[in-house]
């Protein structure tokens, strides 16, 4: 009798979940006879986490040519081929792992990816290049441990976060942990949540003021509080909503000062109905939760869902995950004693400052596994599976920083631990400071990644770790993110030093380039974003990290944060600094400007390949774009200064620059008249489809003609930063058509 | 024993190699498709892993990595996708030997290394990654040792084989080639 999984686990994996598997292998099955549409399949797989990867449409640039990958004409999705590897995104709901769990992850990472579990920036697990075959068997046995896959990608409710803290947390309101179990799991494939136009993200945090779960930046964001009511106290949330980070990034905004926690649930739903209902479906770059909001003003959105709570018919399933709630427990395997004197090995004691956390429960600590850019060998998640059993009472989770925790250690079996994790070299001291870089799958497998977000941080955790010692602990304290592109998976946007991958073109070449963000707030749930401060070559990052560092430790006032450090200087200030890294040497002086960090292939964007070399000439558009940046700069500045209306105007004149910049490309005469430029600009780019995004489409060519069409007159801060991000957004779009069309003018190298 | 989830590591006779020695050499394969009956696609860098692969050689049918577990730099192919035409388990087993041997003798010979890499053919680990067809257990052992064996010794000289003895890894064995035939590739 054959041998499968299904009948392998029989017993051990629901009936309604092996349903819901069986029906997805169905969907294979029908999708390779040809009777499913491939759209249909793309979103179908999408909802149990099968993503696809880089290559996937069949052609990878090899550094010289476009090399056409020869796959079987199958496809699981638009332009995305059957064969080629893909990406199986596991929701791990607040991070929570038991060492089962732990083990078969290690043994999935061996038999259908690459032998790596990746931790993501949103507390899932990734496993890179699978086959779509593989994937049942893969949700089996990931089912069979209580795990799903479900709704991890797509339209959908994405993985529920919350503090890897919570639950042992010293500044705490109450343990988020239960009720973040109960949304992910009331949600999962909730009738309510079914219909979205686009992803969903909730977070929870126990406190305000630490970073926590980074509230500020999700769809639905819940920070723990307790009131007295009737002379009892309370639990409940302050929630916030319309979050979002993405190309242009919303702070959520408060919704309720106090929501009691027995309506949370009712309550995430009645904002699922109204999402479905009143969301954007038809453009996707407008459809998040943050758009609704925008558009609604948040009072009426408020109104709005207190109206379909009322309203909306009744669901009482909600009550069986709250039921729950007060059945949730962690349990040590140890009682809690302090460590007292003893023997410290090489490394502990710096191992302990940033590695380990003093729980509120006395005699208990955290332990933080440093994992560097989130990845983990099958065999060290099979060790760490043991030693959470052995140390931890099974207690381990996952980081939105990519690390993993294992929880109630107590103190005075540190030691042991630290040999332990020393023996299997996972003993990396400096989780959650500088040297923690972490970043996003960015162009190693994400096909919207421009740049290489994991080259950049692998580079810069090995300089940084190598000064680590004698770092003055003002910088050691900063955090680094970097994103791949502008769609934030990095989170860059509340990073002390943010970076996300773009490009520039230089002669007839591509240069890979990162954006630098400066001063975004990680505490206070994420509270403010960095701001942009131009583009600086890839290869140069480094450095400018290194004076930028040398500069704050020289001119920090008394115990400024890097961010008030911004502030304080300005970003005038803050400019001339970034901007002497901007210079790209020739080509022939030094190439390795042209190639990205831990990528030796000539760096291309896409199939775009570099022109015949005419020289080192500096292009009418380039002037061009060079006073549009300047533009878009002074339109920071203004809103620095609170003059929005005035930073709202140079924000368009900055796109209208960049505009009659790639216009003049055509006709050198166009008139510097907004009707004009606006027109041309539709007519000889977006409608060619030369300003483009291969992903995003006509997104950044809609930011002029709606400007174009007048200024939002509220002219508030929000509004400000909006157009001022877009003006940035557009620019970086400009280069890219500028040198799409430099290319299609002048023969391809082979 | 159905699987053709077969990997092989040969393993080198020097650990002093980091990411940056074999990922620009793997970019390069995949430009020149360097492998026969193989669609190169892609490389990754794992340097920054400890103790585990240090770059991957993506490929539609196996990935090669250079891998570091343990401390031991060795060359592990992996099959992932069914071996066209080979229809048992030796069948099998000698395709994936045989490409491992390929990539390694490809790699070592590489202008790059002038001769610092060298893989030991008396050195090898054969596993099998996939825990329903071959689970770890005595009974694998005693069904696969004798095919092992003859494809082992087929094509390198007669081997000693030694099951591994941590349960919770996938099936393997280490095969030490004893005879002359076993020599650095």
């Amino acid at each position: 009798m054959a041998l499968n999984w299904k009948d392998h686990l029989a017993g051990r994996v629901s009936p309604a979940l092996t349903a819901e598997i069986d029906a997805f292998a169905a969907q294979i099955a029908l999708r390779k006879q040809g009777k499913i549409d491939e759209k249909l399949f793309a979103e179908t797989r999408l909802r149990r986490g099968a993503y696809g990867q880089r290559y996937d449409n069949g052609q990878r640039n090899d550094g010289t040519k476009t090399q056409k990958l020869p796959y079987s004409a199958l496809t699981k999705g638009p332009d995305t081929f059957w064969d080629a590897p893909g990406m199986q995104r596991i929701k791990i709901p607040f991070g929570g792992l038991n060492p089962e769990q732990m083990i078969v992850l290690a043994e999935l990472a061996e038999e259908y990816s690459d032998g790596i579990c990746h931790i993501t920036t949103r507390q899932d697990i990734q496993l890179h290049y699978v086959h779509i075959d593989d994937t049942p068997d893969l949700m089996r046995r990931l089912a069979a441990v209580g795990i799903t896959s479900r709704e991890a990608c797509g339209n959908s409710v994405r993985n529920v976060t919350a503090c890897p803290l919570a639950g042992v947390c010293r500044t705490e309101a109450f343990d988020v942990t239960p009720y973040a179990k109960a949304l992910a799991y009331y949600l999962l494939g909730h009738r309510d949540t079914q219909d979205f136009g686009r992803k969903f993200k909730i977070a929870l945090s126990g406190c305000e003021d630490e970073a926590c779960a980074l509230v500020s930046f999700h769809d639905l964001g819940g920070v723990a509080a307790k009131k007295i009511v009737d002379g009892q106290e309370k639990r409940g949330f302050k929630l916030y909503v319309g979050g979002g980070l993405g190309p242009v990034p919303h702070q959520a905004k408060l919704l309720e000062e106090f929501v009691a926690a027995e309506d949370l649930l009712p309550l995430a739903r009645a904002m699922g109905r109204v999402f479905a209902r009143l969301g954007e479906k038809k453009n996707r770059n407008r459809a998040r939760l943050k758009f609704l909001v925008h558009k609604l003003g948040i009072d009426e959105f408020r109104r709005i869902v207190a109206e379909e709570v009322r309203t909306m018919p009744d669901d009482p399933s909600w009550r069986e995950h709250y039921d729950q709630i007060p059945r949730w427990a962690e349990k040590p395997a140890w009682e809690g004693v302090q460590l007292t004197m003893a023997r410290r090995p090489a490394g502990f004691d710096e191992w302990e400052k940033t590695n380990v956390y003093q729980q509120l429960q006395p005699g208990y600590v955290v332990a933080t596994i440093t994992c560097p850019l989130g990845d983990l060998t099958s065999d060290q998640m099979r060790a760490l599976a043991d030693l959470s059993r052995r140390y931890a009472g099974g207690n381990a989770r996952t980081t939105v920083e990519q690390n993993l925790v294992l929880r109630w250690v107590p103190h005075n079996k540190l030691i042991e631990l630290y040999n332990e994790l020393a023996a299997l070299k996972l003993n990396q001291a400096g989780a959650g400071t500088i040297v923690d870089v972490t970043a996003c799958p960015g162009t190693d497998t994400c096909k919207l990644g421009i740049a290489s977000s994991r080259g950049l941080a692998g580079e810069l955790r090995t300089r940084l770790a190598a000064k680590s010692a004698s770092m003055d602990q003002a910088v050691r304290g900063l955090r680094i993110k970097v994103s791949g592109c502008f769609n934030s998976c990095g989170q860059h946007h509340v990073a002390d030093l943010g970076f996300y991958g773009n490009s520039r073109n230089v002669g007839k070449y591509t240069v890979p380039h990162f954006q630098v963000m400066l001063g975004g707030q990680w505490s206070h749930n994420a509270a403010s974003f960095g701001l942009a401060l131009g583009a600086v070559p890839s290869k140069r990052i480094p450095d400018l990290v290194q004076t930028l560092t040398d500069r704050f430790v020289a001119e920090r006032q008394s115990a400024e944060s890097f961010q008030r450090y911004c502030q304080r200087v300005g970003k005038k200030a803050l400019k001339e600094i970034v901007d002497q890294f901007t210079v790209v040497p020739p080509h022939n002086e030094d190439a390795s400007f042209y190639s990205d960090w831990g990528d030796p292939r000539e760096f291309t964007i896409g199939d775009m390949g570099t022109g015949e070399c005419a020289g080192e000439v500096v292009s009418m558009s380039q002037f061009g774009f060079a006073q549009a940046e300047g533009d878009a700069f002074a339109a920071q500045l203004l809103l620095d200064e609170g003059k929005y209306q005035a930073a709202d105007e140079k924000a368009y004149r900055a796109m209208l620059t960049a505009a009659r910049t790639l216009v003049q490309l055509q006709w050198l005469d166009v008139p510097d008249e907004p009707g004009v430029i606006v027109e041309e600009f539709r007519k000889r780019f977006v409608d060619t489809k030369i300003f483009w995004d291969t992903y995003c489409h006509g997104q950044f060519g809609n930011y002029i003609f709606q400007r174009f069409e007048g200024p939002d007159t509220r002219y508030t801060a929000d509004t400000a930063r909006k157009i001022v991000e877009e003006a940035n957004l557009f620019i970086d779009a400009a280069h890219k058509a500028d040198a799409k069309f430099m290319a299609a003018q002048t023969p391809v190298k082979v | 024993m159905d699987s053709h989830k077969i990997a092989v590591k040969i393993f080198a006779t020097s650990s002093a190699f980091t990411g940056e020695d074999f990922v620009p050499v793997f970019h390069r394969w995949i430009q020149n498709q360097v492998l026969a009956h193989h669609t190169l696609i892609d490389v990754v860098d794992y340097d920054h892993v400890p103790n585990g692969p240090i770059a991957v050689l993506v490929a539609n049918e196996a990935n090669i990595a250079l891998d570091l577990t343990d401390g031991r730099l060795g060359l592990l192919y992996f099959r992932k996708r069914p071996i066209p035409g080979a229809d048992t388990f030796a069948d099998r087993l000698r395709a994936v030997l045989t490409d491992t041997l390929n990539a390694a003798e490809r790699l070592q010979a590489d202008e790059h290394f002038a001769g610092r890499l060298r893989f030991n053919r008396g050195d090898l680990q054969i596993r099998i990654h996939d825990r329903l067809e071959a689970p770890n257990a005595a009974a694998t052992y005693q069904q696969l040792t004798p095919q092992i064996q003859a494809v082992v010794t087929d094509v390198l000289g007669p081997a000693t084989l030694t099951p591994t003895q941590n349960p919770q890894s996938v099936f393997a064995v280490q095969a030490q080639a004893v005879a002359t035939r076993a020599s650095v590739v």
